[in-house]
Parts: C-alpha cells; sequence; structure tokens
C-alpha cells in the first residue's frame, strides 16, 4: 500500500564520514535499508562502524551492530586500531552489540526454521537503547551457517521490513567476489534495497587503490563514478574530485616570486592563490626558483611548506646555502617546515592526505611541491589525474599559493607529460630550458602563461650564480628554444610566436 | 533421584507444536528408563533469552546437560536425527 511517504524522495542522514556526504546527495536514506558491498577487505567493517561511531558521538544518536561474520569483541579490537573506543559506548549504553556470529556449540539442523531468533535479538536490542542506526555485517554468514537458502533469503528481506517498521536507518553489508562482477555472492541484492554502495580494493600499478561508488540510490540524482579513498586513524576520507565545486572568489591580491626579475616577468608578482607550474629539465633552475619563492615567504613571515619528494633535506639545505638562502634558521624560526617522502612510499591517495594534514595543521601561505613528475612516476594516468585534481581543488580551498616543479624529459624542451595534465589547472606556467647557442650551454626562462594578467612574452636568458637568479635580457635571433633543440637564424623570433602558443 | 537429561526449548508464540515435541521427547527417553526435564522458553515473552542461548535460528532444542552443549534447530520432524545428536543411542524405534 502506498503512502505519500513511499513517493517522496528519502530525506538524508548525513554519516559524517569524511566525503561521503559530498557523493550520497546528503547521506544515507533515513529509516531504509542502505546495502554496502564490497571484496573481503574492501573496508565494509571500517565503514559501518565509523557510521556508528560518528552517528553516536556527532550526532547524539544511538546504535546497534548485529555482527554476524565476527565476535563482538574481535570488532572492538579491530576498530581500536583505527582509534575509536567503542566499549566506552556499550557501557553508556549508546551502542549494543547483537551477536550472531558462527556458534562455536555445534548445532544440527533437524527441521523447519525460520531466523526468528536474529530478528527478535535485534529488535530488543534496538528497543533497549533507542536506536535509531542500525548495522548489520555480514549477511553472506548467514548463508554459511545455514543451509536453507532460500529460507534465509526470505528472512533477510523480512529483516529488512522489521527494520522499516522500527524506523531505523540501516546498513547492511555483502560480501562480493568479483571487484567488477556481480554486485554481491549470494544475489539478495535485487529485492532488499534501492540503495546500494560498493567499495572496492584494486590492485593498480602495484598499489592497492582504494574506491568507493554509490551504484544506486533511490530517488536521487548522485554522482555515478568511483572515488578514491584513504583509511588511516581517522576513519575513511573520501577524496573529491572534479566534482567539487570551487566557490571562492579569486583573489587580486600579489605576492612576490621571490625573484624581482621573475616579478616583473609577471607584471608585479603571482596571485595569491594560484598555482604556479615551473617546468625544466633536471638541473634547469627549478629547485633555485622554488627556493627564491620560499624564502620571499619566510622574509614576509609566512609559512611555508616544502614537499620534497626528490631530494633528501641535507641536500636541500645545501642547495638553498649555495644560493646565499638560509633553510636551516627558517626552520628553526618555525616558518619553513620541508616533509621528506619517497613517491613509492604510499599510494597517491595516501599522499594526498598526508600533504591536506600538513596543510591543516601547519597552515602555511606558500606551499612548494618538489615534484610533482615523481608522482607521476609511481601512478597510472587517471590516478595521477585525480591526484593533481584532488590536491589542486584543495590548495584553492585552504588559499594557498602553490608552486610546483615539474621536470622535463629533455634537456634541450620537449612537452612534460605532467603538463599535459596539469596545464589547464595551473594559473601560470613558466618554462626554463637549456639553449645551446655556439657551444655554449645557456640557460631560457619564459612565463608561457599567466591567468588574469599581462605578462612579458618574451623568452629571456638567465643566469644562476652565487646570488641566485638574474633573469637578463630577450633572446635575438634563436628559434625552438622551447619546442625542441635551440638554432640561431637570422628570422626573427617575433615570426616563431604563435608556435609557442599553441 | 538425579535427572538423566535437561532440555531448554526456546520457540515463539504458539507452543502446541512445542507441547508436541515435550511429549516425544520425554516418551523416548522414559523408554530408556531415563528421566528428563523440558523447560520451555517462550522468546516472544522473554527475548532476552535469545542472547542468552545464541538463538539465530528457531525453534531451538538445548541439551544443557549432560555437557558437553548440544543444538538443534527446525522442528523435530526427524527424531532419529535428534537421538543421535543427543546421544540417547539406546532406544530403538519399534514401531
Amino acid at each position: 500500500m502506498l503512502t505519500t511517504l513511499d513517493i517522496q524522495a528519502p530525506i538524508k542522514m548525513p554519516t559524517g564520514i569524511e566525503g561521503f556526504e559530498h557523493l550520497a546527495m546528503g547521506g544515507l536514506p533515513m529509516g531504509r535499508t542502505t546495502l554496502l558491498v564490497g571484496t573481503s577487505g574492501s573496508g565494509k567493517t571500517i565503514f559501518s562502524a565509523e557510521f556508528l561511531y560518528r552517528g553516536i558521538t556527532q550526532y547524539d544518536r544511538t546504535g546497534v551492530f548485529v555482527t554476524l561474520e565476527e565476535r563482538p569483541i574481535e570488532i572492538m579490537r579491530n576498530v581500536k586500531r583505527v582509534c575509536w573506543e567503542l566499549v566506552e559506548l556499550v557501557t553508556s549504553n549508546r551502542l549494543a552489540f547483537v551477536d550472531g556470529s558462527p556458534d562455536p556449540v555445534p548445532t544440527e539442523e533437524v527441521g523447519k526454521y525460520n531466523l526468528e531468533g536474529l530478528i527478535t535479538q535485534i529488535r530488543y536490542a534496538v528497543q533497549k537503547v533507542k536506536a535509531t542506526l542500525v548495522v548489520i555485517d555480514s549477511i553472506g554468514s548467514l548463508f554459511h551457517q545455514f543451509s536453507d537458502i532460500s529460507k534465509v533469503r526470505l528472512e533477510i528481506f523480512r529483516l529488512t521490513e522489521v527494520m522499516r517498521e522500527l524506523g531505523v536507518t540501516t546498513l547492511m553489508t555483502a560480501e562480493r567476489l568479483d571487484e567488477y562482477g556481480h554486485i554481491s555472492r549470494h544475489g539478495v541484492e535485487e529485492f532488499i534495497s534501492d540503495n546500494v554502495i560498493v567499495l572496492r580494493n584494486v590492485l593498480a600499478e602495484e598499489k592497492c587503490r582504494r574506491t568507493i561508488q554509490v551504484l544506486k540510490m533511490r530517488g536521487d540524482v548522485h554522482s555515478k563514478g568511483e572515488y578514491p579513498f584513504t583509511i588511516s586513524h581517522t576513519g575513511i576520507t573520501i577524496l573529491p574530485l572534479s566534482a567539487m565545486e570551487l566557490t571562492q572568489e579569486s583573489s587580486n591580491e600579489r605576492i612576490g616570486t621571490g625573484n624581482s626579475d621573475m616579478d616583473t616577468m609577471t607584471n608585479g608578482g603571482i596571485f595569491r592563490d594560484s598555482i604556479f607550474l615551473v617546468s625544466g629539465p633536471t638541473g634547469g633552475g627549478k629547485t633555485l626558483m622554488s627556493a627564491m619563492f620560499a624564502a620571499e615567504g619566510c622574509r614576509a613571515g609566512e609559512h611555508v611548506l616544502l614537499l620534497a619528494y626528490e631530494e633528501s633535506r641535507e641536500q636541500l639545505l645545501r642547495n638553498a646555502s649555495s644560493w646565499g638562502i638560509d633553510f636551516a634558521k627558517w626552520e628553526r624560526e618555525g616558518l619553513l617546515r620541508i616533509v621528506c617522502q619517497y613517491p613509492e612510499a604510499m599510494g597517491l591517495e595516501d599522499h594526498l592526505l598526508v600533504i591536506r594534514r600538513a596543510i591543516e595543521s601547519f597552515q602555511p601561505r606558500r606551499l612548494i611541491m618538489d615534484s610533482v613528475s615523481a608522482m607521476e612516476r609511481v601512478a597510472s594516468v587517471r590516478n595521477f589525474r585525480e591526484f593533481v585534481i584532488g590536491l589542486t581543488s584543495y590548495m584553492k580551498q585552504a588559499r594557498v599559493c602553490s608552486l610546483f616543479t615539474s621536470t622535463t624529459p629533455q634537456l634541450s624542451g620537449g612537452e612534460s607529460v605532467t603538463e599535459t595534465h596539469i596545464s589547464t589547472i595551473t594559473d601560470v606556467i613558466v618554462l626554463l630550458r637549456y639553449v645551446e647557442i655556439n657551444g655554449i650551454l645557456r640557460r631560457g626562462i619564459a612565463v608561457i602563461k599567466m591567468r588574469g594578467s599581462q605578462h612579458d612574452k618574451r623568452i629571456r636568458e638567465f643566469t644562476i650564480d652565487g646570488d641566485g637568479m638574474h633573469v637578463g635580457n630577450p633572446f635575438q635571433n634563436v628559434q625552438n628554444i622551447m619546442l625542441g633543440v635551440a638554432s640561431v637564424t637570422p628570422i626573427r623570433d617575433a615570426d616563431h610566436f604563435d608556435k609557442m602558443f599553441e | 533421584m538425579d535427572v538423566d537429561f535437561k532440555f531448554t526449548f526456546l520457540f515463539f508464540g504458539d507452543s502446541t507444536r512445542g507441547d508436541d515435541l515435550k511429549k516425544s521427547l520425554e516418551k523416548l527417553i522414559e523408554r530408556a528408563g531415563k528421566i528428563c526435564e523440558v523447560e520451555m522458553v517462550d522468546l516472544s515473552i522473554h527475548p532476552e533469552a535469545a542472547a542468552q542461548y545464541r538463538v539465530l535460528a528457531a525453534p531451538m532444542l538445548v541439551r544443557t546437560h549432560p555437557l558437553p552443549i548440544r543444538k538443534v534447530i527446525g522442528y523435530l520432524t526427524d527424531l532419529e536425527q535428534v537421538v543421535l545428536v543427543f546421544g540417547i543411542e539406546f532406544i530403538k524405534f519399534i514401531d
């Protein structure tokens, strides 16, 4: 019998799980059952536990955890590793466990039965703590414990009806065998729920990549894709992708790059909230530009965060001091923080989380990532692009002026793969190149792009000495500096400017 | 006089089938010259007992004495099986 409630779109209940509300348009459907499926180890139990934990501690609700596979003590032990204390919730009567795990006492089936015992235990627990949230983890275990498969299926369905009558919001987990195959193992999804979330744990490029997808959700237009997430000591973090909207306005305030010549080339410095890409071959001057950028910030008393993925802290300090920049001093003063990491150390989603944590705790106004190419080498193309989008979205939101360095594959020029992916996202692009002229290697610099401002369009020569970078005059009569091997010709370089901006 | 077998029968609501079971079980054990006690627990009146005995499927018959504890689930259509599980081996079905 249809009531008006059935026709309206269900109200959503926020879970408190980071990033989930955005993905699921507000949260889980209130008063309904949502099916959470995933292969073994994909994070179903952690997700369910976090749903209860946050619901209880952040939203002042009470809940019941029906555990059908593991014993309650094992669940509590597992989530303790993620730093949640469930015992306290149990003793304060905000969380009740129903132990439906396999009985150690041998039990034989001798006749017809139903699962009224389980249903009664759940109902009793819900009423005891006045629960509004229920987790059932995982229904596959019922198929292992009882041989009457069709009866079990029927009873699971009846269970969802009972949960609905009780008015609770239920999260039911189910196991699957393939990451991209049937929805669940036992074919229950067809009649259990209109709301299905899939967790995946895929091995890609030798790294484990966790994703979450809202497969279907009744009554809603929701994000359809897979979103990467990580599990850390704060729980699950779902990472934003291009769906994330940038709501802040662009800043018109300009800040110094650290080099007055560069400031002139950019018509007064770069904007406060921009993303600044410096691309060049190894040894081309990127590290120097980063150091100058950092120095400018520290001199102004700003916090600067340097993420180093290619060199050690000692090397960075040594390089900087060779140009007269004292990183050690600013570190002591708490203005500069250097974070060194091996790109191979973890997956990109985890790197992103580490970076976000560093930004949240240190509150930098400037950030340097040396280099973004290092990350590209350890991930798939798609993964890398998602990482960059997630990172730059976050930078913009946090209003951090960021400098990314990117290493080009050839000494003389050519486009780096990184640039292909992030050139549309960055606001300022500076190219550094070696130029071979008459048997001498010289250096060229050009501002290729600067959103929202005029800039010097000429390719200029620059030098590096003990005092840093000095930008000089534009190259005359030299072509292909940026695009290939430079050659001197009598043709005016003005005629070739179009090529540069293709 | 010592009791040889103690059972607890956990069921829901309508106890007519339960009473039949109780009678059959008692008869079986009497034939062997043994004495038994059957405790009837209606889970619709005492839901807390379900957790205590770990009742997921109902009805459930538990042998609490002698140890070790053994359980069967389902209405006892297969009494031979029941007999085997509970170790009342010496009962012979003549009729």
